[in-house]
């Protein structure tokens, strides 16, 4: 009888056999890695493991992805705030940006940082406002 | 105050809207299937807390996993995709409540259904409670009558108690729990009757019924019908009784019946499978003992210092087969304070309401009968029990003793005397006059075949010349000798009165 091994523990492990390899070890550890999971049939938790893995990744480098969504492209001044920002309530890690442009949020920005969300967004206001209206 | 400065302050207001942002808790979903979606993020859930989705649309944390948590649908699932981004409320899932929820037809969320506007109350009140404590309650000692002859008189309801109603589909089940709706016009409960897993057609059936009755002056119907998803069967009996909670906190008395609990089991049932918990017996979850008695122990009769409020639940169990010893049913008479048995045998020899005698019980009941009831019912269910034992001998006929046929006759005639048509509830006074003239011996004369004509004469005597008899034993609530005295009085004149039609 085999143990069930978790995506998690999947993460875990890719994490701990690539650390500190250089470029041109890591594909032959991986060809090895991903034979094992098709071994066990569990390359369908590929996205999972993925996702986990990159949170194991970013915590042990002291990294922290920050995904900021806006109607348009931000100019140099409002990115150096939401940057300052960030840097003030998670001092000393290292901060990486993903920018996207979504025109359906009309204004405003949103930052997500892990799980946590300040939606600043023309669209979430709107959908209060009108909850706002409703309700009263 | 004139218009344009009403106005004025609305614009206002409105310029005044201040955008506010502040950091909230959000997850990603990662799959969506059958009502259950999966949701990382969310570290800050509470379980059974409120969840937005994009949509607007709610959902209710059942799961609290290491890495994710598995979220109840109350909603589209169809409009929910892998991605969306999943927001916490902070808030447990609460059900608008209040006096204008009364004849009105809702949903399991509280949302009317009925096409009658909107509902306006300020209060809500959570849909999972924990149950009044020892220290609030006081034991069961007033009636709840059902106005069912037989069930006033064997099996006693009283206000606060848990009373199963359990038998076999098609046979008469609903019909027992909404005879007592009818019958508590004018007493001063409030009546919620939650159909679970119903056909919309028979909910529709069963508010017209209760429509034509005047019963909806003081009755609510919570419906999760059978399209409805199965999150919405599994929070109905919840929602059902912390609408009547509110009236029982008011110091009311509120009567609330689940029909039926066995498919609210199988709509908990599939959300759990879905969930990925343990299948345990008949495939039901481990907690499915705990998701009905915590329902039911929310049933209470609370003392004067709080309020003195009542909360009284009607559960009704569909068995298969007849078998009361499947896993649900036996569950659910545990917890209850007895129970209610129908057979389909005793239905189909015309015996309505198809109550078993000898496998219902009431464990509280006898202490809130009235007095009246408890002289002249005493006796009943033994001679009921008796007559059952000597039934087989009755084809012998004549080879039998005089007690003994007599006792037959006796217990042929209480048989026929149970009997009761649907949608007609007796009044306690009229049960009790009935019953005294069966106990007594006053109809050993009549003839069994022409025993439920007498009796709806009777009933039309009582209820004009015999007046006086009603009066006094409403007053007195006894059979005290001078009542009992005027009692076999009337029925004597009654009996000449039939004698001669």
């Amino acid at each position: 009888m085999s143990i069930r091994i978790k995506p998690k523990q999947y993460a875990q492990l890719l994490y701990e056999i690539t650390k500190g390899k250089t470029a041109d070890q890591i594909p032959q550890i991986l060809s090895g890695f991903v034979r094992t999971l098709r071994k066990k049939h569990h390359t369908k938790y590929i996205h999972q493991i993925i996702s986990f893995f990159k949170n194991i990744y970013n915590s042990e480098h002291n990294i922290l992805e920050v995904h900021v969504e806006s109607a348009e492209l931000l100019d140099e001044e409002n990115n150096r705030n939401i940057q300052s920002y960030i840097e003030k309530n998670h001092p000393g890690k290292e901060i990486v940006f993903t920018k996207k442009v979504s025109p359906q949020l009309k204004g405003g920005v949103m930052i997500r940082v892990g799980d946590k969300m300040i939606d600043g967004s023309v669209l979430k206001n709107v959908v209060k406002f009108r909850q706002t209206m409703h309700v009263r | 105050m004139n218009k344009d400065y009403i106005i004025e302050q609305l614009k206002k207001q409105i310029e005044g809207f201040a955008p506010s942002t502040s950091e909230e808790s959000v997850g990603t979903v990662l799959e969506v299937g059958d009502g259950v979606a999966r949701v990382s993020g969310l570290s800050d859930a509470m379980a059974s807390e409120m969840v937005e989705f994009p949509n607007g649309d709610l959902g209710v944390v059942l799961n609290l996993e290491e890495d994710q948590t598995g979220i109840m649908l109350l909603g589209d699932m169809t409009k929910i995709k892998e991605g969306d981004v999943v927001k916490s409320t902070g808030k447990i899932l609460s059900v608008p409540v209040g006096d204008n929820m009364i004849g009105r037809v809702v949903d399991a969320l509280g949302f009317p259904i009925d096409g009658k506007g909107d509902i306006k109350t300020d209060v809500r009140y959570p849909v999972e409670k924990i149950a009044p404590g020892v220290i609030t309650r006081k034991s069961v000692h007033q009636p709840l009558q059902t106005g069912i002859k037989a069930i006033d008189a064997l099996i006693p309801i009283g206000r606060g108690q848990r009373e199963l109603i359990i038998g076999d589909r098609q046979t008469g089940k609903t019909a027992v729990a909404i005879d007592t709706i009818i019958n508590q016009k004018g007493q001063n409960v409030k009546c919620i009757y939650v159909a679970i897993g119903q056909k919309e057609s028979k909910v529709a059936r069963i508010v017209s019924v209760l429509q034509a009755a005047g019963a909806m002056e003081y009755t609510t119907v919570v419906v999760a019908g059978v399209s409805a998803p199965a999150a919405l069967s599994f929070i109905a009996p919840y929602t059902g009784t912390a609408i009547g909670e509110f009236f029982m906190d008011k110091g009311e008395d509120v009567l609330v019946v689940h029909d039926d609990l066995s498919k609210h089991a199988v709509a908990y049932r599939q959300i759990s499978l879905i969930l990925r918990r343990s299948p345990g017996r008949e495939a039901y979850p481990g907690d499915v003992f705990y998701l009905h008695s915590r329902l039911l122990e929310r049933s209470a009769k609370l003392n004067e210092e709080n309020g003195g409020g009542s909360l009284t639940a009607l559960p009704i169990i569909e068995t298969q087969g007849g078998d009361v010893s499947a896993y649900i049913p036996t569950n659910v008479i545990s917890i209850t304070d007895g129970q209610i048995y129908l057979e389909s045998d005793l239905f189909y020899k015309g015996i309505r309401p198809a109550l078993n005698v000898g496998l219902s019980v009431s464990r509280v009941g006898s202490s809130a009968q009235i007095k009246a009831m408890k002289q002249v019912a005493g006796t009943l269910r033994l001679d009921l029990a008796q007559f059952r034992e000597l039934e087989a001998f009755a084809q012998f006929g004549s080879d039998l003793d005089e007690k003994t046929k007599q006792m037959i006759e006796r217990g042929k005639r209480g048989v026929e005397l149970l009997k009761q048509a649907q949608y007609a509830p007796l009044s306690v006074e009229n049960e009790v006059v009935v019953l005294y003239a069966l106990t007594r011996g006053h109809i050993d004369d009549v003839a069994v075949e022409t025993l439920v004509e007498w009796e709806k004469g009777l009933h039309t005597y009582l209820n004009n010349e015999g007046k006086s008899v009603i009066e006094a034993l409403k007053k007195d609530k006894a059979l005290t000798p001078e009542v009992e005295e005027l009692l076999k009085e009337h029925i004597g004149k009654y009996k000449e009165i039939a004698a001669i039609k």
